[in-house]
């Protein structure tokens, strides 16, 4: 009987081995659609990064046209502003006599030290300063075109509070009053005044000329006029462009998963998905702006995310590890584990069992980089931000409970195995900042976090994490 | 049998036109090979329809994956293997993986002869076949036509090679009650 039982296979074998059968149409117009589906699925998949490049280099394209929309239209009403100013100035040279106009091919600064109180010297104003200090005065100034200056009285004048700016300065006089204006995207704007009681109808005092033959200086400063050798200095109270905020966020965590191509495991995608529930999740930071000007800023800081995610009974079966040891294998949406229940310690491959009330959690820290759209008013600010996150694993954890008969033992895996060390996410939000005291503002900003590459790999599925978050907190004013 | 040179030339120049996704070369393809390969699928499967749906599948599979053939040995081969890799891929979807016990209610007569075995069909005998339980069924077919060992077996399907060599057995004891059973009703009508 031996014999018939191992000839039986031969026999099948040599009867089946060269069996062929023609299977009906419909299973190639399947193959057909399929073969179609695959290559939409492929294409999408192709485009789905581009997309989200494309999403970023969008976002970062409008922050710099707005950017640049913001600046010109600065620009635009700064030179009308100058313009005005200059006609009051034209006027006033126009009523000037003759005499008492003086042209200077290349200006010099007068230092005022060198001055001699009450000396009436016809000097240039303005200049550039090189800034290796805080008193300009020190240095010699010059202009590479001509300056013009008029008047009867001494003019005397300190430049202080220099600083790197870009663009062009301004400065202008009306009568006794004379203004100094910087750009204004770039803070401070000054305004000095001539103390001159002395000073006559008929003195002007320009200096829009040489300042703009300052353009490739990138400088700005203080300007103070003083018939009087005694000069008082402006001083200038920059506010800071620094915001810290504090904030917490309660989550609504979600995922997107993909089937990875990893053979011989019973789990898939759509499985997965079905028996996973996402739990608490949140997100906590601190995050510093930086205001570039009245509408932008650019913020970063560190956040903490948490995310707990449930997985239903499950039936897990042993196989070999990477190591060649047999073990239970759990797959889950961020990877997968191996377990060894104390009272199975050497299952075999195929072996079953059943693990319930199952909690895997995640803990990331992310260093966020993003831009900040705000506008202000009254109390109430404004703010949309967009940006990307890099995100740290600080832990992966896995806690579960296996059963088998009347066996029962709680498991507890500290490394999720597939977990990348490091994924990127972009961040979305709009939000409103209400004012509480000159230091203190209530923020509440949604925010919508959404993975730009996978937290995983080599698992069964491909994890992409999505959450909604509502961020309050609250932002000092340094 | 070694294939002449421009046959090997021509399934180099089908291979490379369904890498580009000639729809018409894949169709060429899928004509060739469909035969051969739904036979196999037959035999891992309870009837046409599953076979089918392994077989539409294997060929997707077969298609995605034409770019990773490294023209080393037959292609037949590398074919055969992914649809075998389908139908094991869907047995484990369709079936938890408990291995199943047959209870032996008599001891099953042995076959006759060889020669006895020739009188049946080949349908006849590819029914018996997927008559067989699918674990047990996919035990026999791995283990007789593709010549996998027990402990390859236990691997691919997620059991012990105890439970596969056990399979095995019982199947066989099947076949043989199948077989003899045949037989009887063949003499009877002859």
């Amino acid at each position: 009987m031996d014999k018939n039982l191992h000839d039986i296979e031969d026999l099948f074998k040599s009867a089946l081995d060269d069996h062929e059968e023609m299977p009906s149409a419909k299973v190639w117009e399947a193959v057909d659609n399929r073969l179609d589906k695959e290559s939409i699925i492929k294409i999408e998949k192709k485009y789905k990064s581009a997309k989200r490049l494309l999403f970023l280099l969008l976002l970062l394209l409008s922050a710099l046209s707005l950017y640049e929309l913001n600046n010109y239209y600065n620009k635009s009403n700064l030179a009308e502003k100058n313009y005005n100013q200059g006609k009051e100035t034209t006027n006033d040279l126009t009523n000037t006599s003759p005499q008492n106009k003086i042209e200077n091919p290349v200006s010099t600064f007068e230092k005022p030290d060198a001055l001699p109180s009450g000396k009436r010297t016809e000097t240039a104003t303005g200049g550039f300063y090189s800034p290796s200090g805080a008193d300009a005065t020190k240095d010699i100034f010059s202009f590479n075109k001509p300056a013009t200056l008029t008047g009867k009285s001494i003019t005397k004048i300190k430049i202080s509070n220099v600083e790197a700016v870009s663009d062009e300065q301004v400065v202008t006089t009306n009568k006794d009053e004379k203004t100094f204006i910087q750009h204004p995207a770039l803070q401070p704007i000054f305004a000095t005044t001539f103390e001159k009681p002395g000073l006559q109808k008929s003195d002007s005092f320009d200096l829009k000329k040489k300042t703009t033959a300052l353009e490739l200086e990138k400088m700005h400063f203080a300007v103070e006029v003083n018939n009087n050798p005694k000069t008082t200095t402006v001083k200038n109270n920059k506010p800071s462009r620094f915001l810290i905020t504090g904030f917490f966020s309660p989550d609504i965590a979600t995922y997107s998963l993909e089937n990875n191509e990893v053979t011989n495991q019973p789990d898939n995608a759509t499985k997965i998905k079905k028996s996973e529930q996402h739990e608490f999740s949140s997100t906590l930071g601190v995050l510093v702006d930086y205001k570039l000007n009245k509408h932008w800023a650019l913020q970063s800081g560190v956040t903490f995310s948490n995310t707990n995610i449930a997985i239903n009974l499950k039936t897990i079966y042993a196989q070999a590890d990477n190591t060649g040891a047999v073990k239970y294998r759990l797959n889950f949406s961020s990877g997968y584990g191996y377990l060894i229940p104390s009272f199975q310690p050497n299952p075999a491959v195929g072996d079953s069992l059943k693990v319930t009330a199952t909690t895997h959690k995640l803990q990331y820290i992310g260093i966020p980089v993003a831009v900040k759209y705000r506008i202000v008013k009254g109390k109430f600010t404004i703010e949309a931000m967009a940006g990307i996150s890099t995100n740290f694993l600080t832990m992966g954890k896995l806690e579960t409970e296996i059963q088998k008969g009347s066996n029962n033992e709680i498991d507890i895996l500290n490394k999720i195995e597939g977990l990348k060390p490091v994924y990127f996410s972009g961040l979305a939000g709009i939000g409103v900042t209400y004012k509480l005291t000159d230091k203190l503002s209530f923020v509440l900003m949604p925010t919508a976090r959404f993975a730009l590459t996978s937290i995983n790999k080599g698992a069964v599925v491909k994890s992409y994490p999505n959450s909604f978050g509502m961020a309050v907190g609250v932002k000092v004013k340094f | 049998m070694v294939k002449p040179f421009y046959y090997l030339e021509q399934e180099t120049q089908l291979i490379q036109a369904c890498i580009n996704r000639d729809r018409q070369s894949q169709n060429q393809l899928y004509a060739v090979l469909a035969p051969k390969m739904f036979a196999v699928c037959l035999r891992y499967c309870k009837n046409h329809e599953e076979a089918e749906e392994v077989l539409q599948e294997g060929f997707v599979q077969v298609f995605k994956s034409l770019k990773n053939y490294k023209y080393q040995g037959s292609f037949e081969g590398w074919v055969r293997k992914i649809m075998v890799y389908s139908a094991i891929q869907y047995y484990r979807s369709k079936t938890k993986l408990h291995p199943v016990i047959y209870m032996r209610t008599s001891m099953e007569e042995p076959a006759e002869k060889e020669e006895t075995l020739s009188q049946l069909g080949k349908k006849e005998l590819l029914k018996m076949i997927q008559a067989l339980p699918p674990a047990y069924r996919m035990v026999f077919n791995l283990y007789v036509f593709e010549g996998m060992k027990h402990r390859e077996i236990a691997e691919h399907l997620g059991i012990s090679e105890g439970t596969s060599k056990s399979n095995f057995f019982d199947a066989k004891l099947i076949l043989q009650k199948a077989v003899a059973n045949s037989l009887k009703i063949a003499k009877i009508n002859y």
